[in-house]
């Protein structure tokens, strides 16, 4: 299928500013960029965030070919923008067409799926402590010199690291004081600089035990 | 090319934890993938198939392998370096289909777990949250969106909690008035409908502890410092760098500039989100000194660009960029040059369109 048969098909336009879809609404659809710019936001604390800003050719709300769940964030267009929309009944004939689209997907799936493996780690953990040092283990592991890291400071709240836990913000902070006390880390409101990566990960070993072991 | 390469019996394709971008098809003899459960209590083994690919999400997601590939008896393998991956995926989109399918299947999996231990499979929560939403749009007096929320409530659920409230809204947004203050107070609504109540940001949970919980036998309270109290510290890199496409838009480019260059000069980064809004920056603070006819710092930055992100989207209209630069720098020979060039990358679109036209206008003037 040709892009422009494509579009006529399952072209659709937005007009600055113009709300494509809101966050927690239960989405089908998914969208491709043809042209313009399009905002990701989330609310937060009672605060609009931009979470990213995508252009054409970037795929959007992927997630809704999976199984029709609210939306994670919301889309705004920027400029006037105009997008291929999809949906699972027409995925295929879109992916068989354009499988350069196809290709990306993969690459967004596979890094989707480490992701999501990596929380659910995380939360199959038994023990506070080490959640919470795995939850650091996690973000540091975005680094690229990762395996040399010592002292790291982590763009996240003690809020954020309660949400990746899983936890009461209460007993997560517990944890994280008790750690600050001893000084192996310092918290401040938006960030948190961890002293030495390898007691985290001597806590986490510990209580991520091998089978046989 | 993808070449073939033999492994005898007993030998290690990969270790669990290597780092490597290789794709492997297995082609005769036998492999097994070992792998460790998420909560570590059991070891999996799973046989490859003839014909099967293996290795694919850890080369192409760019992480840790998850499992260690050991080969059972004399084998050939198919190694593919993730771009020939690339090419041979474009060609042969079934396999892509089949290879898709799988991974979703396996991503829904993982959700559902997490969304199980989480609790939050609740439809009742999503829709408070929508309400949320749209309610705070409605504050902050962005009627439009706030209208698209509420309408999406109506529409998703029109037996749900807060129709009636939904519906009142929407009128009242139509009827242009501003955030009715005579109704009760959303939270206080919530507690009532749900006895308690509960943030949800996307896919992170949280109850938030009532004042009673927060009882004597917590230690003091956090220890939280305000190094630089100057700084917004709630403005994220995606923020910072939003702000400057307003300037941008607003044809404000030399302010435009200075905050890209707040993002460029971000030192820890939080993920591949972050690294490509770094990419976005230095090309958009490139194209801003286009705009002002800073045609050297245009050039620099540009040039930059192309030499840190070679496999960006936005190389093409990066050259033609510099090309108008030198155009502008009156040094025709290279503008030329350049626009040839561009006029040459594929696919051929409007920018190659364009690029030919300068360097004809050009070679005849």
């Amino acid at each position: 299928m040709q892009m422009g048969n494509l579009y006529s098909k399952f072209g659709k336009t937005f007009k600055q500013g113009e709300i494509i879809f809101c966050e927690f609404e239960p989405g089908n659809d998914f969208y491709l960029i043809q042209q313009g710019r399009v905002r990701i936001t989330k609310i937060v604390k009672d605060k609009e965030k931009t979470m990213d800003i995508l252009g054409a050719g970037d795929i959007f709300g992927e997630m809704a070919i999976l199984e029709e769940q609210p939306r994670s964030a919301s889309a705004v267009a920027v400029d006037n923008v105009s997008v291929l929309h999809f949906n699972r009944e027409n995925f295929v004939s879109l992916m068989t067409s354009q499988p350069q689209l196809a290709h990306k997907l993969l690459v967004i799936f596979s890094k989707r799926i480490y992701d999501a493996k990596r929380r659910l780690m995380i939360l199959l953990l038994d023990d506070l402590q080490a959640k919470v040092a795995d939850v650091f283990l996690m973000l540091s592991e975005k680094e690229p010199n990762y395996r040399d890291l010592r002292q790291i400071t982590l763009d996240v709240s003690l809020d954020g690291v309660a949400n990746w836990c899983g936890e009461p913000v209460d007993k997560v902070q517990q944890v994280i004081n008790h750690w600050v006390k001893v000084g192996k880390m310092d918290l401040y409101v938006d960030r948190i600089v961890i002293h030495n990566l390898n007691d985290y990960k001597r806590i986490v070993q510990a209580k991520r035990k091998t089978p046989g072991e | 090319m993808p070449v073939p390469r033999k492994y005898s019996a007993g030998s290690i394709i990969y270790f669990v934890n290597d780092i490597g971008e290789d794709i492997f098809v297995l082609q005769q003899g036998r492999v097994v993938l070992i792998s460790t459960s998420l909560d570590h209590k059991e070891d999996i083994k799973e046989d490859v198939q003839r014909g099967e690919f293996f290795g694919v999400k850890s080369a192409l997601g760019h992480y840790p392998r998850e499992e260690t590939a050991q080969v059972l008896s004399d084998s050939l393998v198919l190694v593919f370096k993730v771009t020939e991956f690339e090419a041979f995926s474009v060609k042969n989109s079934r396999i892509v289909l089949q290879m898709l399918k799988v991974f979703s299947s396996q991503l829904r999996k993982v959700h559902k777990s997490v969304r199980q231990i989480l609790g939050e499979d609740s439809a009742l929560e999503s829709s408070v949250e929508l309400m949320r939403v749209a309610e705070y749009y409605y504050r902050q007096n962005k009627t439009d969106h706030a209208l698209y929320a509420f309408d999406a409530y109506i529409r998703h659920y029109p037996d749900g909690a807060f129709i009636d409230r939904a519906r009142r809204m929407s009128q009242s947004i139509k009827k242009g008035e501003p955030f009715p203050l005579d109704v009760p107070k959303l939270d206080e609504e919530i507690e009532r409908v749900m006895g308690h109540t509960t943030i949800r940001f996307g896919d992170n949970s949280q109850t938030i502890p009532s004042a009673n919980s927060m009882g004597a036998e917590l230690e003091p309270p956090p220890m939280v410092g305000f190094d630089d109290p100057t700084q917004d510290n709630d403005e994220s890199l995606a923020d910072v760098y939003a702000r400057g496409l307003d300037l941008f838009a607003q044809s404000r480019f030399a302010q435009a500039i200075e905050v890209f260059e707040q993002v460029l000069q971000t030192k820890t980064l939080n993920g591949d989100a972050e690294a490509k809004i770094l990419e976005k920056a230095l090309y958009d603070q490139g194209r801003s000194y286009l705009k002002i006819s800073q045609n050297d710092s245009a050039i620099e930055k540009l040039s930059q660009f192309l030499k840190k992100y070679p496999r960006s989207d936005n190389q093409k209209k990066a050259m033609l960029f510099i090309a108008l630069a030198y155009e502008q720098k009156k040094e025709i020979a290279r503008a030329v040059g350049i626009y040839e060039k561009v006029a040459q990358m594929p696919p051929k679109d409007k920018d190659s369109i364009q690029a030919e036209t300068k360097a004809k206008k050009l070679r005849g003037g």
